[in-house]
């Protein structure tokens, strides 16, 4: 099976397959901004905290007795509390890195260290944040500075106050959670929406489809719906081209029955006259001659006949209801028409059945198919031969046998035996070349299958052949 | 006999006038429907050959008024080739008809056909091949000589001359032999046409079976 392309994919699936692509695409980049957000968040309000501790502290940063003394109060950490499991660091030093207070082993940092000396110093001292890899776990460090007054002049001491962030990655983990959940109910809301949305546009485009798809393939009539305007152009547009079609097949109808009229009338008067001539004529060349014109003729009467019945045919497939058709009936009604005619030619005609039944059909095709068929079994029959009609059934199928014995066709002419124009090499008599294309024609039109098999010992056997469903017995 | 025949194609209606002249024929030819439909009405033939695309008038016009003043045998000329044509001409009351182009051998066996039929009601008399069929008396000739049938046998070769040159299937001849009271068998049928064959054996028509179609009453050639 090739590969389809999208654009030939159902509308309904090309349009809810784009939407939920654009729905993810966007709820990615809204989860992306959330927890984007949520960590900000996080970030400052616990730096916030942590601002606070150090400032709390360094307010009660003294000097004494030509020494610094930090009164940590208790109330610095009162706000780091509220996440017990967080574990708190903090270290108060000079700007020489004089160790006052806190963990020392903080001073060993080269990045605490860093801040320390790259500090700006300000009259008003901003607190500022880092992270640092301490004792195994990551820890958020908030810096202020304050210049104290000392007997050697001013000197800078610094705070820091660390705290690790495990409760702080569980508060933002909460707030990109409940955001997450909030965008996926929204994209399912969102979703819901647009399949609703899609399938009350398509339900419009899926009436026309089974109302043209309920209708047999003869009516023509414009299709009555009311639809929403672009759908309302669509159906405007088909049945344009409905008014059209039916138009052309009334045009080929007319054709075809002018164009019987005016071929067959003066063919008639030639005829006539010929006729005339023949049984006046007493000069045997000129007899010869007119035999010969009456042959011609002949071959243009019936050339002519079987390309109307052909566009007859063609038409009525497109105009007129199939209706049930007995086989057997048929077949006989057939036969015993063209049996006097064989006989005329010693030709005999005979007919059996073991299977009655019927098929939806044209009478009119199906009778011509027929005629065809047993006709040109008649023409290459020889002097004295038979034809054999059969109908019966083999496994599944019903099958119309028509046995000729005479030479019968080659292998390698066989499959062009149903071209138009093809005569066979073999043929004693004229033919127009149409018959059993006309016959193939109708045979598939029928859901027939139109086959060719030798007869026993010599001869042509057409088989047609109705496949299961298309048959129905008759008890 | 005295023909009309109302055909506006010259060709063809010249070879018809000749043809029908050199039978002894009388032959009066109409080329215009209008002219067709008042000549219709006031001279009586004995059989109309009628075209139906006429100027003037159609052909479906002129067949009803010929049905409005006689009985006289119709038969219809038409070019056109759809079905239902020809059964509307046929209800309409044409007798027959026949499609252009047509063989003349075959125009002439038609009109006899029509023309016999028609006698069929005033004359006794129905010939077939060298069989004399007498209704009146319900006698049989074969070459002049009375041969001897029974009823069922009677009727059976009634129901064949009078479809000569048809292909007669049991099923139709069982709708003309049994009313619907009589149960009828189908084998009889065989058994009945078997004694017929054996009546009419010095005849030169013949009973032809053609297996699975029926029977055909069919003159041999000489």
């Amino acid at each position: 099976m090739p590969q389809k392309s999208f654009s030939t994919r159902s509308l309904r699936f090309q349009l809810i397959f784009s939407a939920s692509v654009l729905m993810l695409l966007i709820s990615l980049i809204a989860l992306v901004a959330v927890k984007r957000y949520a960590y900000q968040t996080a970030e400052i309000s616990y730096d916030r905290y942590l601002s606070n501790s150090a400032r709390q502290i360094m307010d009660q940063v003294r000097f004494n007795n030509l020494q610094f003394s930090v009164d940590i109060p208790f109330s610095a950490f009162k706000s780091l509390t509220n996440s017990p499991r967080d574990k708190v660091y903090y270290l108060v030093t000079t700007q020489g890195l004089n160790y006052i207070t806190g963990y020392q082993s903080l001073l060993d940092q080269k990045e605490v260290i860093n801040t320390i000396q790259n500090y700006p110093i300000k009259l008003e001292p901003e607190a500022e944040f880092f992270h640092l890899k301490f004792k195994g776990s990551l820890i958020r460090f908030s810096i202020v500075s304050r210049a104290i007054n000392t007997s050697e002049g001013p000197k800078n001491v610094f705070i820091l106050i660390g705290q690790t962030t495990e409760s702080r990655k569980v508060w933002e983990k909460e707030l990109s959670n409940f955001a997450a959940k909030l965008i996926i109910a929204f994209v399912a809301c969102a979703l819901l929406v647009i399949i609703i949305l899609i399938n009350k546009v398509l339900k419009s485009v899926n009436t026309i489809n089974h109302k043209i798809a309920k209708r047999s393939n003869v009516d023509l009539t414009p299709i009555r719906l009311d639809a929403p305007q672009e759908i309302n152009h669509l159906i405007n547009t088909i049945n344009q081209f409905m008014t059209q079609l039916d138009s052309t097949l009334t045009n080929l109808k007319n054709f075809t029955s002018e164009a019987a009229h005016q071929l067959n009338t003066p063919l008639a008067g030639l005829r006539a006259q010929l006729d005339m001539a023949l049984n006046k004529s007493k000069d045997p060349e000129t007899l010869d001659f007119l035999i010969k014109i009456s042959s011609a003729c002949h071959l243009l009467e019936r050339t002519i006949l079987q390309l109307l019945n052909h566009a007859t045919i063609k038409h009525r497939y497109q105009s007129i209801e199939p209706e049930a058709i007995h086989i057997n009936q048929l077949v006989k009604t057939v036969c015993r028409e063209l049996a006097i005619n064989a006989l005329d030619q010693e030709i005999e005609l005979s007919y059996r059945d073991s299977l009655q039944f019927s098929i939806q059909g044209d009478e009119f095709s199906l009778s011509q198919m027929l005629k065809n068929l047993i006709e040109n079994a008649i023409k290459y029959s020889s002097k004295g031969g038979e034809i054999d009609v059969e109908i019966c059934q083999q496994g599944s199928k019903a099958v119309l046998f028509i046995r000729d014995y005479g030479p019968g066709i080659d292998a390698t002419d066989k499959p062009y035996v149903f071209e138009r124009f093809y005569r066979s090499p073999n043929a004693n008599s004229n033919g127009t070349g149409l018959g059993m294309s006309i016959a193939l024609d109708v045979a598939r039109k029928s859901n027939a299958i139109l086959s060719l098999e030798d007869s026993d010992p010599h001869g042509l056997t057409v088989k047609v052949q109705f496949p299961h469903k298309f048959w129905q017995a008759i008890i | 006999m005295r023909i009309l025949i109302v055909e506006d194609d010259r060709l063809i209606s010249e070879a018809l006038e000749s043809r029908f002249k050199d039978l002894g024929h009388g032959v009066d030819c109409v080329y215009d429907g209008d002219v067709a439909f008042s000549m219709v009405a006031h001279t009586q033939f004995d059989l109309i050959i009628l075209d139906l695309n006429l100027p003037n008038k159609s052909g479906e016009q002129i067949i009803k008024r010929i049905r409005q003043h006689s009985n006289t045998p119709v038969l219809i000329l038409t070019a056109r080739s759809e079905v239902y044509d020809r059964i509307q001409l046929l209800d309409l009351g044409a007798d027959d008809y026949l499609s252009k182009p047509f063989d003349f051998g075959e125009l002439e066996a038609r009109c006899r056909a029509i023309v016999r039929r028609r006698q069929g009601s005033d004359h006794n008399d129905i010939t077939y091949g060298d069989i004399e069929f007498n209704t009146a008396n319900c006698s049989v000739k074969v070459k002049g000589d009375i041969i001897e049938l029974k009823q069922r046998e009677y009727r059976l070769l009634e129901i064949f001359i009078t479809h000569p040159n048809r292909v007669m299937s049991k099923e139709e001849i069982i709708d003309h032999l049994y009313g619907y009271d009589n149960p009828p068998n189908i084998n009889a049928i065989e058994t009945y046409v078997g004694r017929l064959r054996k009546a009419i054996i010095s005849s030169n028509v013949e009973i032809k079976t053609l297996r699975g179609l029926g029977y055909l009453f069919n003159q041999v050639e000489a």
